[in-house]
Order: C-alpha cells, then sequence, then structure tokens
C-alpha cells in the first residue's frame, strides 16, 4: 500500500478558532505525526481559496489523505469531500477534526488548555486518516410514486405540483371528501378571496388527474420500509354507497329521518344519517355514517337504499366491507392539517352555556353563503341579527393554564379582522369590537388590512377577556381591562365570537408512531430543521407541510406544499436514491451467519440469509443507520462499519489514551 | 427635568431596574418577568373594579420597572383583598397575588406595615393567636357546651417564631 | 372516619355557632374528631408579613397533626385551608422541607408531608359524600332560597387547593340542595365578600360586601350561606352597618354552612347555636316553622 500521504489544513474561522486556540502552535505540532507531510493554516478553509489549497496540494500529488480541522462536520463535510473528488481523489479519504463547537467555543476562557485539546483531537483525526479507504456512494433504486397524507389545500396542493411533474400520486383523505377546513371559510385574508372559488377548481383538477389517485373515506394504518421504496397499507372506509352509480342527486337525504349535528357546519345546523359533506364535494357523493344510521344500530329503515332503488340510481348498498389496500411509493408527504381548540372547558367564557357566544370557525359558516343560515349573520338563539358583536382573541392560546398551548395560533388576530370587515361590509350599523393582547398582523398586506379594518371603524380594546356571562336583562356582557386606558369596562353584546386557537389535528400522535417520526413539545409534526428544512422530517423520505407543523396561514400552507412536492421530486427524479456508504458492510468469508447481529439489529437492516450453500449475513443498505451494535457482537469481526471500523476506532483512542 | 407640566412624565431615574430581581429571589413572585400586561387579572379583581387606582396589572408593571416609590405609596399594595381571582386568569402563571405578597415583606422590611396588621402579629407572638381568647370567651365556650381549648405550647412556638425575623418585623412582642 | 380538628381563632373565640354545629353535624354522621393543640395558622396575613415564619408555622402545626396519627386535618375555616394548603404543596420541595424541619427538630418535632388538610366543605363532599348526608336530612329546609357564597379560599389558588373548577364549582350548592333548599344563582356570586379591606379601607369593604347583599336580594335569597368565619362576619355587619346608615332593604339571614346542615339533620336552633346569628334569624325561624 505504501505510505499515506496525510495533509492537515486547520481552520482560524476568523476569531471563533484562533481567538482562543493558538492555531501557528499547533500547526507546528501536527507537521511533526508520523504520516503528516504537510500543515497549513488558513482563516477560512471553507471559501474558495481555502478549498483551493487542498485542490492544489492533491493535484500536485502531494497529498493523499486530507485532515481538515474546523468546525463541526454538519456543516462542511459536504464541502470538503466535494473538494477531494473535484481534485481526483475519492471523498472518503477525508477527515475532519471538530476544534470548533467541541473545543474553541466550549473552552473560551481557557486558550492554553483549548490548544492542547485542540492538538489531541488533531491527534485523532490524523490516527484515523492513516487507516481511511476509499468508498463509493450507495444506490438504491427508488419508486416514483408519492403518497401525500391528508386532502386539505396542502395536500392537494402538493400532489398537483407532483402529477404535473409526472410523478404518480395517492391523495389520502380521511373524510368522505377532500377540501379540508378551507372549504369550509367565506372568505380569505388579506386578498378577500371567496375561499370555495380558489379551493374548488384545484380540488376538481386533483380528483381529475391522470396522475393522481384519491383514496377518500380512508386512513393510513400500516407504514414499512425506507426511502425510495415505503408499503403503506390504506384502510379504505365504506361510503354504503357504490361511488360509480352515486349521481349526488341528494333524494336519499330528503328521505332520511335520522338527524345529528353537521360537522361541516360545526353543529350550528343538522345534516342526516346519510349525507353529502357540503355542495363541492369531492367526490360529490352520498355517505352514510354508521354510527348514527338506524340499520346499523338497530337494523331498521334502509329508505335510502329503497328510495335511491326505486328513483335514482340504486347507489346505496348496505353490504360494503372496509377493504385494506397496499402502496409502494418512494416518499411520503404529511399534509394533515389543525383541528380547532374548542374552548368548552374555559367555564369563563360560557361557550357551550350560551347560545349566542360561538367560535370563529361557526360564524366562517354563518358569514358563507352556502351556509346554514344562506350568509345571513343571526343569533342562533333567536335567529335575530345581532347588533353588537364582540370578538375575544388568544382564547386556548399563549397560555399556560391546563388545557392551553403556550404557543401563539398566528392566524387569529387575521381572521378576526377579517371577519370584522366582512360583518361591516354586510350590515354598515354594526358594531364589533376585538379584544387583544397584540395585534399581530405580520404578512404581506396584513398591516394594511389591519388599518383598513380600523378606518371602518372596528373598534379593538387591548386587553385580555376575563369574563362573559349573561345579565338579568338577558344580553351577553363582556367584562375586560381596556389595558390602554386602565379602566375595567363591562360592555354588553348580542353575540361573542371566541377566537380559538389551532390544535394538532385528531390522530396525529397515531400517524406519528405509524411513521416514526417525533413530535415537537406542542404536539405538531417536528420538521427536520426550523429553519434550513422546514418541510423534511428526521426521517428520509418522509416529509411534512402545512399546519401539520404548526399553526399558519394558507399563504406559507401552500408555500410548504410546494417546498415538499419538490423535495420529494428532489429525492425520487433519478430514480434512484444515492446515501452515504457509513453503513454496515459484510465480509462474507469471515461470516458464520450466526445471527447474533440480527438479534441486535434495532433498524432490521441485517439478515442472515443462504448464498451458494452457506448461511451468510446481508446487510440492507438503506435501512442500516450506521449505529455499530452488529459490530459490537460480532463473534469474528465480520461485520463492520464503513469508516468506522473498530481498528480505526482503537487507532483514534490509542493516540491519545496511549 | 423640573416640575410643572412635566411631573406627570415617569422618570425613569427614579426606576430601580435592579428591584425586580429582590422581588424575583422571594418564592411566588418569580414569574413576574414574563408578564405581558394582558390585563386578564384585573377585570375579576374587586378592587380593581371599584377604585381608581389599584390594577394588579399596573403592579406587576411598576414591580418590573422598579418604581419602589409608587409601590410603596400610600396603602397602594394593602388594598389587595388576596382573593386569588387573578391568578387563576394569568395565562402566563405571574401569580400576581404572591407578588403582592412578596413586595409587601418588602415593605415590612423597610417598616412598612398597617398597624393593625402589625397588631394581629403582635398577639401572634405573645398567645399563639392572632385574636386572643380571652377568659370570658372560655366561658361561654364552656356555657355552649364546647369543649375546653388546649394552649399552644408558647415554650415552642417562641423557639419557632425566634428562627425567623417576625418579632424584629413588628417591634417586638405585644406587651400585655 | 377520624379526623383531626384544626380550628384556628376566629371559630373557636367569635364564631363558636360554626364549631358547634360543625362538631355536631360530624357526631351525626359518625365522624370522630380529635382535638389538638394547635396555634393559629398565622392568618393569609402571615405570608405578607415573613413567609419563613409563616411556613414554620404551619409545618409546626401540622406536625402537631402527625404526632396524633391524624391523617386528614379538618377545618371550618377557609383562612386556614388555604394558609396550610399553601404550605403543604410548598413543602413538597424536600429543600425547602429540610430547611423547615431544622427549625422544628429545635423543639423536637419533624414535618413528614403525611396529612392531607380539608375545608370541612370539602370533607363532607368529598370523603362522607352526599348520599350519606341526604340520608340523615330529617327536616328538609323548604321555603329556603339560598344564595350560596362560596368565598375565595375554599376553592383558591385553585392549582394549590385541587378541589373543583373555581369557575364553576358545585360543592357546596350540592350541600345546600342535599338540604332540601334551593340554591339561587346570583350575578356576581364567584366575587370575594370585600372583608380582607375592613382593616385598610373600611369604604371598600363595605361597598364589596353591599353589592354581594344586593345581588342576592335581587335574585330572590332569603338566606345566606357562607364557609368562612370572615365572610359571614362581613355579611352580618354590612347589614348592620347598612340599616344604620338608613338603608332600607330585607333581612338577609347568615348561616354557617354547618349551622344549615344541622337544621336539615333535625337539630334545635339552640344546637347550631342560632342564638349567635345577629341578623334576620327570626325571620329564618318562622321560615323554617320552628
Amino acid at each position: 500500500m505504501g505510505e499515506v500521504r496525510i495533509g492537515v489544513y486547520i481552520c482560524h474561522c476568523g476569531t471563533n478558532i484562533a481567538g482562543v486556540v493558538d492555531v501557528e502552535e499547533v500547526r507546528k505540532y501536527v507537521e511533526g505525526l508520523p504520516g503528516v507531510v504537510l500543515a497549513k493554516t488558513y482563516p477560512y478553509m471553507c471559501s474558495d481559496p481555502g478549498q483551493n489549497l487542498i485542490k492544489e496540494d492533491i493535484e500536485e500529488g502531494l497529498i493523499d489523505r486530507v485532515v481538515v480541522a474546523a468546525c463541526s462536520p454538519r456543516l462542511h463535510e459536504p464541502t470538503f469531500r466535494r473538494v477531494l473528488r473535484e481534485a481526483g481523489l475519492n471523498p472518503y479519504l477525508l477527515e475532519m477534526a471538530n476544534i470548533r463547537e467541541q473545543c474553541s467555543w466550549v473552552h473560551m476562557r481557557e486558550p492554553k488548555k483549548a490548544t492542547e485539546k485542540a492538538k489531541d483531537i488533531i491527534r485523532m483525526a490524523v490516527a484515523k486518516a492513516r487507516l481511511l479507504s476509499p468508498l463509493q456512494p450507495v444506490e438504491v433504486p427508488a419508486r416514483r410514486e408519492v403518497l401525500v397524507i391528508g386532502g386539505g389545500i396542502a395536500g392537494i396542493t402538493a400532489a398537483l405540483d407532483l402529477a404535473n411533474a409526472g410523478f404518480r400520486v395517492y391523495l389520502v383523505e380521511r373524510a368522505p371528501s377532500i377540501g379540508g377546513h378551507m372549504a369550509q371559510l367565506d372568505k380569505t385574508f388579506p386578498t378577500m378571496d371567496c375561499s370555495q372559488c380558489i379551493l374548488t377548481p384545484r380540488m376538481v383538477d386533483v380528483a381529475r388527474h391522470p396522475n393522481v389517485q384519491l383514496f377518500t373515506n380512508s386512513e393510513v394504518v400500516g407504514v414499512e420500509g425506507f426511502a425510495g421504496n415505503f408499503k403503506v397499507k390504506v384502510l379504505k372506509k365504506p361510503y354504503y354507497v357504490d361511488l360509480d352509480k352515486c349521481t349526488g342527486c341528494g333524494l336519499c337525504v330528503d328521505f332520511c329521518p335520522i338527524e345529528v349535528p353537521s360537522e361541516f357546519d360545526v353543529g350550528l345546523a343538522p345534516r342526516k344519517a346519510i349525507y353529502i359533506p357540503f355542495p363541492q364535494a369531492i367526490p360529490h357523493v352520498a355517505v352514510i355514517d354508521p354510527e348514527h344510521c338506524l340499520y346499523f344500530m338497530k337494523k331498521k329503515c334502509m329508505v335510502c337504499e329503497e328510495v335511491c332503488q326505486e328513483l335514482a340510481a340504486g347507489a346505496v348498498d348496505f353490504s360494503q366491507q372496509p377493504e385494506e389496500v397496499e402502496l409502494d411509493v418512494g416518499a411520503i408527504i404529511v399534509a394533515t392539517g389543525y383541528d380547532l381548540y374548542d374552548p368548552t372547558q374555559d367555564e369563563e367564557y360560557g361557550y357551550g352555556r350560551y347560545e349566542d357566544v360561538i367560535t370563529a370557525l361557526q360564524m366562517e359558516r354563518l358569514l358563507s353563503a352556502s351556509g346554514p343560515t344562506r350568509g345571513e349573520v343571526v343569533r342562533p338563539s333567536d335567529k335575530e341579527k345581532p347588533k353588537k358583536v364582540a370578538y375575544v382573541q388568544c382564547v386556548g392560546s399563549r397560555s399556560l393554564r391546563p388545557g392551553h398551548a403556550s404557543y401563539c395560533s398566528r392566524v387569529c388576530c387575521m381572521y378576526a379582522i377579517k371577519q370584522a370587515l366582512q360583518l361591516k361590509e354586510k350590515y354598515p350599523d354594526i358594531d364589533v369590537c376585538i379584544f387583544y393582547i397584540d395585534l399581530r398582523t405580520f404578512g404581506r398586506g396584513y398591516e394594511e388590512f389591519y388599518w383598513r379594518a380600523q378606518e371602518h371603524g372596528v373598534r379593538f380594546i387591548r386587553g385580555k377577556v376575563a369574563e362573559i356571562w349573561r345579565s338579568r336583562n338577558g344580553r351577553l356582557v363582556v367584562r375586560a381591562e381596556d389595558t390602554l386606558t386602565g379602566r375595567v369596562l363591562e360592555e354588553e353584546f348580542d353575540m361573542v365570537v371566541l377566537s380559538a386557537g389551532l390544535r394538532p389535528s385528531k390522530g396525529t400522535e397515531e400517524l406519528a408512531a405509524l411513521l416514526k417520526i417525533p413530535l415537537g413539545p406542542d404536539g405538531f409534526f417536528l420538521e427536520a430543521h426550523p429553519k434550513l428544512r422546514p418541510v423534511d422530517t428526521v426521517v428520509d423520505g418522509i416529509f411534512v407541510c402545512g399546519t401539520a407543523t404548526g399553526p399558519k396561514d394558507i399563504v406559507d400552507t401552500v408555500a410548504q406544499a410546494k417546498a415538499a412536492a419538490s423535495s420529494a421530486m428532489a429525492l425520487l427524479s433519478r430514480g434512484k436514491i444515492v446515501i452515504e456508504p457509513f453503513v454496515a458492510a459484510v465480509d462474507e468469508d469471515r461470516c458464520r451467519g450466526c445471527g447474533r447481529c440480527e438479534e441486535v439489529c434495532e433498524f432490521g437492516a441485517v439478515a442472515v440469509e443462504e448464498k451458494d450453500g452457506r448461511l451468510v449475513a446481508h446487510v440492507n443498505e438503506a435501512l442500516c443507520k450506521g449505529c455499530g451494535a452488529c459490530s459490537v457482537c460480532c463473534p469474528t469481526g465480520a461485520i463492520k462499519v464503513r469508516n468506522f471500523r473498530p481498528e480505526q476506532i482503537r487507532a483514534m483512542v490509542s493516540s491519545v489514551a496511549g | 427635568m423640573g416640575g410643572g407640566m412635566s411631573s406627570l412624565i415617569l422618570d425613569m431615574r427614579e426606576a430601580d431596574p435592579k428591584f425586580k430581581y429582590r422581588v424575583k429571589a422571594i418564592p411566588g413572585a418569580e414569574k413576574l418577568t414574563v408578564c405581558f400586561q394582558c390585563g386578564a387579572c384585573t377585570p375579576d379583581c374587586p378592587v380593581a373594579k371599584r377604585t381608581d387606582i389599584f390594577r394588579p396589572r399596573r403592579i406587576v408593571r411598576l414591580a418590573l420597572l422598579g418604581f419602589k416609590k409608587r409601590l410603596f405609596s400610600g396603602n397602594l399594595l394593602w388594598l389587595c383583598l388576596g382573593c386569588f381571582s387573578c391568578m387563576e386568569m394569568c395565562p402566563q402563571g405571574v401569580k400576581p397575588t404572591e407578588l403582592i405578597e412578596a413586595l409587601r415583606e418588602i415593605g415590612a422590611e423597610e417598616g412598612i406595615l398597617p398597624p393593625s396588621i402589625k397588631d394581629m402579629m403582635k398577639a401572634l407572638l405573645s398567645t399563639g393567636r392572632i385574636h386572643r381568647i380571652t377568659k370570658a370567651r372560655e366561658k361561654a365556650r364552656a356555657k355552649m357546651g364546647l369543649p375546653a381549648l388546649e394552649e399552644p405550647s408558647m415554650e415552642e412556638l417562641e423557639t419557632i417564631f425566634a428562627s425567623s425575623g417576625l418579632a424584629e418585623l413588628v417591634g417586638g412582642r405585644e406587651v400585655k | 372516619m377520624q379526623v383531626g380538628l384544626f380550628l384556628g381563632c376566629l371559630v373557636p373565640s367569635r364564631f363558636m355557632a360554626y364549631e358547634l354545629s360543625m362538631r355536631k353535624v360530624l357526631e351525626l354522621l359518625g365522624v370522630e374528631v380529635i382535638d389538638l393543640g394547635t396555634a393559629c395558622c398565622g392568618s393569609p396575613y402571615i405570608f405578607s408579613v415573613d413567609r419563613k415564619a409563616g411556613l414554620a408555622l404551619a409545618a409546626w402545626n401540622l406536625s402537631l397533626a402527625e404526632e396524633a396519627g391524624v391523617k386528614t386535618l379538618v377545618t371550618p375555616c377557609s383562612g386556614c385551608n388555604e394558609v396550610l394548603n399553601r404550605a403543604v404543596e410548598e413543602l413538597k420541595d424536600l429543600d425547602r422541607r429540610d430547611a423547615v424541619n431544622a427549625i422544628l427538630s429545635k423543639v423536637g418535632r419533624q414535618y413528614k408531608g403525611e396529612v392531607a388538610v380539608k375545608h370541612i366543605v370539602r370533607f363532607l363532599y368529598e370523603d362522607v359524600g352526599l348520599d350519606k348526608i341526604r340520608a340523615m336530612v330529617k327536616r328538609p329546609l323548604k321555603g329556603l332560597k339560598v344564595a350560596v357564597h362560596y368565598g375565595c379560599h375554599l376553592l383558591r389558588p385553585s392549582e394549590v387547593i385541587k378541589f373543583e373548577n373555581p369557575h364553576d364549582p358545585r360543592s357546596m350548592d350540592e350541600l345546600v340542595e342535599a338540604a332540601g333548599a334551593v340554591s339561587v344563582p346570583y350575578e356576581n356570586k364567584l366575587e370575594c365578600c370585600g372583608f380582607p379591606a375592613m382593616p385598610i379601607d373600611e369604604e371598600l369593604a363595605y361597598s364589596i360586601g353591599m353589592d354581594k347583599i344586593r345581588a342576592m336580594l335581587a335574585a330572590g335569597a332569603n338566606a345566606v350561606v357562607t364557609a368562612c368565619p370572615s365572610c359571614f362576619l362581613h355579611f352580618e355587619n354590612t347589614q348592620i352597618l347598612a340599616r344604620r346608615k338608613g338603608e332600607e332593604m330585607p333581612a338577609l339571614p347568615v348561616l354557617h354552612i354547618t349551622q344549615l346542615l344541622g337544621l336539615a339533620m333535625g337539630l334545635g336552633p339552640d344546637e347550631v347555636g342560632l342564638r349567635e346569628n345577629r341578623v334576620g334569624t327570626e325571620g329564618l325561624l318562622q321560615l323554617l316553622g320552628a
């Protein structure tokens, strides 16, 4: 093999390293280490000239192993590997020594000791560098199908982008229709676009797209596999209606005798046990709710089936069974949306006790022309038009009290102002007062939107509402402190709207467990890095977008959905996935097929298989995380993690421990 | 900055920015620095509804800014009824009632204590009760058929009280 | 059932009817009481003067209960309820407990954190139970429209006392109903009575008390029930003061909760110490047909 020629490059990193560590002293020391033929320092190794230092030395044949002593490899290891590759050297003949995060940054007040420690760290890296071998990245074939979980605006956007790019998409939605919460909204801020008008064209597009297969009334119940090759089990819950035959005429709905509160209208209006979720539902078919249908509860009725058989398409089918399908996909995008906080537990607000205290989502249905009151905003109690409406902000948000969320739900200031403006437009004489702690109108056009509301005479009082009660004359009274004048005020209103916050949608914990992705402390899915990787999760191939990672408006939701689709495309577009080779590898000559590695592997990445009449361990490189547990328990030293072989580790330890 | 018109301006030279750390060190008052002045504490306060000067929200603010003179002026801090209504509403866990107790303690250290409270503490120090139980009362108890009250051990209580600064704060025990 | 009694200062000296009716009701319900040589709790004011003294005093009181083998300490006074429970909560922290025990050891005592403190209302509601109480009712208090005043320290601070939802409590209302009376809803039911303002600003205390009385009368109440000697005192005194100032209003008799329960259980007016009540007792007796 011949002697290796190691080049060591020590970065000053401005004053980050050089301000604490005496880099020249370290350089002199390193020069004398066995195997090191040159040692240089430079202010910023990651800069172009810094990179060129290495490149030139390789091209001139001076070195064939590189040690870069600088920041954490998490930042620039790929940079330097690229330098080696461009200079014609195998990129895995590089070892990084972290003398910043693990040295200069944590020992800022002890420069002498830090300098000694830097020498130790580099000595370890050099010991390893002597034993580095050239490696090749691993390629795994990847499928071109993508699973999108959630059929709201986020899921629909991601699905459309992927489908238009030629990828096949399976869109799984748990409700009987796609559309999500955006379908319940009347107008969207700050443009005052009609929500249905901008949503439904996309709903239609995604349903008709040849590259999209829609699974509505369905849930993901099993996930196995790895990036490029996931196996997903989807449970299709029965509609009890034949989707091919049903024309959505609605006759069955007219005849059904059972009424329950409508989820779409948030309890303000009833729906039947057989129902079409909303006029623009897709698929536009009836669905039976087995928990309230008389047939399923008591084996009676069946009027819908009769009526449909006699007068319509004969589409009702009580015999339908749930069906499980298995899908093979290359990537998964989680777009499961949010639930609205239920303020029933906040006794002081009287939600649930007083009919005229409602949530903003309920007000959205009242404002909507296709809502239960055809767009007339009336009090639920007596159907009269309210003359005075109060908005209570931060309900269930920004609070440490039990059952509340500590975070700000981000959209409530804007939606309250939007609804206030809508009320003023419909009823010029109405008095709307928003009780707030702060007004968060941060986005493009948002501050101007707030200004517009003030111009129209919407009142704003800075003070968190403490109590709502019904006075003896039957009117609702709101009590708050007007902190800006320092006076406690009590005011009568006809209606109170609670700006309830956003919560992780129901089923988030279960889905996270299935996908093996973590949740943040606020209960939403956790992104890989809040700033640099907002749509990735820690699991390769699983992406997340929209309100599934936390409260956000439609602007950010759509941007994230597009980002997630684009990330999935980047992952799958070449039909294969390239992964770092730092996974376990089996020396088949030494392997006796004892199976201890298979027992100890937590990721199911190694299995003993028969090969040419012998039992030999085989590593699934895409599943292997390189943890090394197999290597520890292997009695013959057959299985080792590349670049972290026992002899490499031992050399590093000996170099400092003697 | 002189008097006259400009005396309505809050003179920040009167503020002691280190005061909040002294207050924060007292158990119960630790969270005063996270108050974001939402005002949820004030509407349920029976005193805030009926006076001009007392607002739990404002007291937290004054403590944060360190306006000791304003805080300890008059009977402001002692207007608090100790009803805890504010604490039920605070979204940040600030505990205004316990903050006011802490401020009163600091005031007591500097000799500010309403006389009636002082009297109660003096009685406590000498008899183990804030309201003494006279012979007449003991007779009335017996007449009602109630058992005689066991007197608490003053010997033990004196040792207990001696471990605190209570006696110094109220100017010694009550002289009978 | 066996409980220790923590009477405090006000009840045994000034509101003996509360103590009397409480003892009698507990006896009727088969609960054995153990008297202890406890001192004052320090009153809620102790935490405003010297916190260290307050904690040490509470621990001393509680150690007496522990020594007597008491697991539940019952008190009729909400003020004591609040002070002792706050001390129990704070002394769950072992460092603070060690510091307090260092003081207690000077008199040969230790606080182990093994005794629970409950207000008599909570004890009756949770430990005895409404069914048992209902079974003992011999004279349902029909005709009594009671304004229930929870006061401040039976329920709050809720994160320490953890009894009921402070915005929607039911215990006292249900006890009153179990006695056969009706509990009337009234405005600002959960507001403080105003008593603590007395040593500082009498006018303020009076105006808070009057607002409550007026709200109760407006709702049609003909009696008030309290769970705290200070609230009791304040509602009586407010009415007496109002009459002196020339206010014309019907007298609203004030009852300690155990007086009300005792009467329902068939005890006579003297057995619940009704002579101690100074406002509207004739009207009350008429209502009860006694």
